[in-house]
């Protein structure tokens, strides 16, 4: 009797263990607020849309892979590359 | 040659073998002058804002059938120039000379189709794979 009255104490302390043990996780996150607020901020902002959202329209878009290479001709028009390359392509293209 | 440049940019630009030349053709009224006067107003800020923007108008090129001044206005703020600068230069009747200048002087050269490639003089018209730029490249290397 004794064992099973035992057998059953611990049959009913694991079943609560696993929904107790969240929430306590849970408000030791909320606890921790400081580090935990400082740590999202980085490390969970792409997940956020909204602070995504405001750096794409205040972020420029990517400057091109030749930055530092480009240039303008004396006829106006804009070159990418080393200005002395032994090939020089001239695009004639449309936007559209 | 959008689809073929970064290759094309990763393998010989960037590399110092080759130089590419963006020359507009106005082909298709109101929206090639617009966007290529987009162009010419960004490029003015910087060379670098040039190709950026060039990127930009290419591959949005389905909005600029119907775009107006304030998109371009938008295009021009994305890519991180001076609105205000970009503005006086959008609505200076010199800019749109200067565009369509560029446009005569290609007509000039007989160039009337586009894409056209002049590659060290030798002309390449329409789209081509990355293979038959390479190949144009890597001769014009050797016989330099």
């Amino acid at each position: 009797m004794i064992v099973l009255l035992a057998l059953l104490a611990a049959c009913s302390g694991s079943a609560t263990e696993p929904t107790s043990a969240p929430a306590a996780a849970a408000t030791d996150t909320a606890a921790d607020d400081a580090s935990v607020e400082t740590e999202s901020e980085t490390a969970g902002e792409p997940a956020e849309p909204e602070p995504a959202a405001t750096e794409v329209t205040d972020q420029p878009e990517e400057a091109t892979s030749t930055a530092g290479l480009n240039g303008r001709n004396e006829d106006g028009t804009f070159y990418r590359g080393a200005a002395d390359a032994p090939v020089t392509i001239i695009e004639y293209s449309d936007f559209l | 040659m959008l689809g073929t440049e970064p290759q094309i940019i990763a393998s010989y630009v960037e590399t110092g073998r080759v130089k590419i030349v963006f020359w507009p053709v106005l082909n298709h009224g109101d929206p090639s002058i617009y966007s290529t006067l987009t162009a010419e107003c960004v490029g003015q800020q910087g060379s670098d804002a040039f190709w950026t923007v060039h990127e930009l108008l290419f591959t949005n090129q389905r909005d600029l059938w119907t775009a107006g001044r304030n998109y371009y206005v938008d295009t021009a703020v994305r890519v991180g120039v001076d609105q205000a600068t970009f503005e006086a230069c959008y609505d200076s009747p010199s800019s749109l000379d200067a565009v369509l200048a560029l446009d005569n002087l290609r007509r000039q050269r007989g160039v009337f189709n586009q894409p056209t490639f002049d590659v060290n003089g030798q002309i390449i018209a329409g789209l081509h794979s990355y293979e038959v730029f390479a190949d144009v490249f890597d001769r014009m290397s050797v016989e330099r």
